[in-house]
């Protein structure tokens, strides 16, 4: 509001003079300046105007700032979770799941609550203890007591409480206790896989099995372990290996099924087995894995490699044959037949029957190089490699003599791990490679590194063999219709502690592959110190014993992976045990004069 | 001259941001507050997936549906025999085209798994089978296929008395007796 006067105010210098007229203006009108104190205090409040108008005005802009900072740039404040939590998602824990080929979970982490006590903070540890001791009943009220009156600020009482113990502990309302929400790791198959899956101690660190291998691994990630194990087949396996273990009062078993084509474990058991839910109750010697960490000489399942060996060197061929009425000697060592037969024998029928004399001929004419060539290629003089811990190592000879080389080429002298064994049985039936055992699920169209261990006719001839073996031969017993079944069995005796071999102790195993026209699956089946019954006839043979768990496994496993039945293959039993009529070319190729 | 039209116009405006602020300010707030009680209700939700999934696998450990299956079901193991192809099921009745079970039927088509001839006839000593031995298959095929013959009643061991009062179970085509299982008492409700 500007005041209406006549009075013209023109700038004017300090003393008074007017700077654009000078004197009258040309209205004659005045010029006023002020000057002295009226003009100092004007001044001085213009200043302090001026002063406090900028500083109003910067601390509005900071403000108006600071609206548009909050309104458009920062989202701080604003809950974040909004995109993250899904109801289909997995729950985040501190170590993710196992999940067997299908899906179905083998382990599991679990929310549990843990009870602890603040001893200096309990007003009553007696009263408490007895209050305690009435929902745990597993504790006593001394020990309680004792926990409670520690001169401590924190004593774990009870890890891992159920739901129920948690709500009944709370309504209790007794001071100085308190939960700790933590994770527990759950087995929902128990001992089924204990060897396999293992556990993991208080602090969810795996101790063996996947558990361990995997530990860094499961404790990374929120993504389940996925193995190639089938639940279904795990549990027939491990059913029909405890029905022999018990029927032939075994004190022990382990078995394995394997892909043979993509070297995946399906089933793998071990005999007793272990509880993962309750790690303290397992017995000392039921920790051993018989499958991957027990080494054993598997007796006349050798055969089968050292056919195949023979065959691949060219020592011999199918037709040829050796005399197998006399046994042996090395030294002061004596090579028998378990049944002796006589006469000559071809090769598919050495094989047939078993024989150690014209296994150990076929082997001296290959000779002790070619013998560790041929086993070195398919595995069986290393460690092997599996994604278990403490893989056991095969056990050779200190010095690989000729006697080695004989006793070997039946099983005897070499111990080695029925994994080995199985994978290398693998080989000899999918066409001569030898793929590296898996317990993880190898993806659809993963390229497999394989080693050729023989050539593709060495395995076709095998594979006829094999068959042979069931149909007419030691394995009669596993011979499941319709799924052509080939494979061979073995007797082992055990090392007696007091040195040489046990009189009547021994393993009986089933090594076998089917369908044996297009394999696909390799079978192991082996029972440790079968004892004779009436019904056997006093046998506790690998074909007595072992042979009936590969026919019940097969049969009960084969509807469920989709491999189909065929008709015919079927043959005359009372034709068993006579001498096939092979033409035989019998070079009459001896080596017991060495 | 202080209450200007602009000033109440300006006054009503700001009341009117206040009033609005105020309400979405509150709207914010509740719809946190139900945000953070959905997402209490996820994590529990997740949490109570997570652990009946554990259940679920529990309660299908192999060993127990086996069980179950034996005290409950009627099932029995699944053998090669009961296994075909479609190929190898016997001609409908309407493709008979007025043909009689006397005359023979057309014989069915079996395929004689190619790999398996193949690696056969590789082999030095590739075996045929007799004719008199028996087929699995062809046999399931061939009985499908005959007219029924009487067939002796086959007298299971379980029979008692309550199994004579009605018939046994009889194959609908073949009219052989059904493989009868011991049934518990705990079934016979």
């Amino acid at each position: 509001m500007r005041r209406r006067s006549d009075v013209r105010i023109t700038p004017t210098t300090p003393c008074g003079m007017d700077l654009h007229q000078g004197g009258m203006g040309p209205q004659g009108a005045w010029t006023v300046s002020l000057d002295g104190q009226r003009k100092a205090a004007l001044e001085v409040g213009r200043t302090r105007l001026l002063v406090a108008g900028a500083i109003f005005l910067l601390a509005f802009l900071a403000v108006g700032l600071r609206l548009a900072d909050l309104a458009l740039l920062s989202e701080t404040g604003e809950p974040r979770r909004a995109a993250t939590p899904s109801a289909a998602e997995a729950l985040e824990t501190q170590r993710a799941e196992i999940l067997d080929r299908n899906g179905q979970v083998l382990a599991t982490t679990l929310p549990t609550s843990s009870l602890y006590a603040d001893p200096q903070k309990v007003i009553d540890p007696q009263g408490a203890a007895m209050a305690l001791a009435r929902v745990l009943p597993e504790y006593s009220v001394a020990s309680l007591q004792a926990k409670l009156s520690l001169d401590t600020s924190f004593t774990w009482i009870k890890r891992g409480l159920t739901p129920r113990e948690t709500a009944r502990i709370n309504r209790l309302g007794i001071p100085g206790l308190d939960f700790v929400r933590e994770e527990r790791r759950f087995y929902p198959h128990g001992p089924l896989l204990g060897h396999l899956v293992g556990y993991t101690n208080i602090d969810n660190v795996g101790q063996i099995g996947l558990e361990r291998s995997f530990d860094e691994v499961l404790r990374g990630r929120n993504e389940p372990l996925r193995t190639s194990v089938d639940l279904r087949i795990q549990h027939i396996l491990s059913d029909e290996l405890g029905k022999a273990m018990r029927e032939w009062r075994g004190i022990g078993a382990a078995g394995i099924v394997l892909d043979a084509q993509t070297g995946e474990i399906l089933a793998l058991a071990s005999l007793p087995s272990i509880d993962p839910n309750a790690p303290e109750t397992i017995p000392d010697d039921a920790f051993l894995n018989r499958a991957t960490q027990g080494v054993y000489e598997m007796g006349s399942v050798f055969k089968v490699f050292s056919t195949a060996m023979a065959l691949e060197t060219g020592a011999v061929g199918l037709t040829d044959g050796y005399d197998v009425s006399e046994p042996i000697r090395v030294g002061r060592h004596r090579i028998r037949d378990f049944k002796p037969k006589t006469g000559m024998l071809t090769i598919p029928e050495i094989l047939l029957f078993s024989s150690n004399i014209g296994t150990v001929h076929m082997t001296m004419a290959a000779g002790t190089e070619a013998q560790q060539r041929f086993f070195r290629r398919l595995g069986l003089l290393e460690r092997p490699s599996l994604e278990l811990p403490d893989l056991a190592a095969p056990k050779l000879p200190p010095i690989w003599r000729e006697i080695n080389t004989m006793t070997i080429s039946y099983g005897h002298g070499l111990a080695v791990t029925p994994l080995q064994t199985a994978r290398a049985m693998a080989a000899v039936v999918n066409g001569g490679q030898l793929v590296p055992a898996t317990l993880l699920k190898r993806s659809r169209g993963e390229r497999l590194v394989a080693e050729q261990a023989m050539s593709r006719e060495t395995s076709q001839k095998m594979k006829w063999l094999l068959r042979l073996v069931v149909e007419r031969g030691t394995g009669g017993f596993a011979d499941a219709k319709g799924y052509r079944v080939g494979g061979k069995t073995g007797t082992a005796d055990k090392l007696d502690p007091n040195g040489g071999y046990a009189e009547n102790r021994r393993i009986a195993s089933f090594l076998s592959a089917f369908p044996m026209d297009a394999p696909r699956y390799v079978v192991l089946a082996m029972i440790d110190e079968p004892k004779p019954t009436e019904y056997s006839h006093n046998y506790a043979t690998g074909g007595w014993v072992a042979a009936p768990v590969v026919k019940a496994v097969v049969e009960r496993m084969a509807p469920l992976l989709g491999v189909e039945p065929l008709a015919g293959e079927t043959f005359d039993r009372h034709e068993q045990g006579q001498p096939l009529a092979i033409p035989a070319n019998l070079a009459g190729r001896h080596v017991a004069s060495r | 001259m202080i209450l200007r039209w602009s000033t109440l116009f300006w006054l009503g405006l700001f009341a009117a941001a206040v009033g609005l602020l105020f309400q979405i300010a509150h709207a914010v707030e509740d719809l946190e507050g139900r945000l953070r009680a959905t997402q209490e209700q996820i994590h529990r939700d997740r949490e109570a997936v997570h652990v009946l999934r554990a259940e679920w696998s529990y309660l299908n450990r192999p060993e127990r549906i086996a069980r179950l299956a034996e005290r409950h079901l009627q099932m029995m193991p699944l053998t090669a025999p009961n296994i075909s192809r479609i190929s190898a099921l016997p001609p409908r009745p309407e493709d008979m085209e007025g043909r009689t079970f006397a005359e023979g039927p057309p014989p069915p088509p079996r395929r004689p798994a190619p790999e398996l001839a193949g690696w056969r006839a590789q082999m030095p000593q590739a075996e045929t089978r007799p004719a008199d031995t028996p087929d699995p298959i062809g046999d399931l095929v061939a009985a499908t296929l005959r007219p029924a013959a009487p067939q002796p009643v086959a007298k299971t061991p379980s029979s008692g008395a309550r199994e004579t009062a009605h018939a046994a179970p009889r194959n609908p085509v073949t009219g052989a007796p059904l493989p009868v299982r011991p049934r518990f008492v705990s079934e016979s409700r």
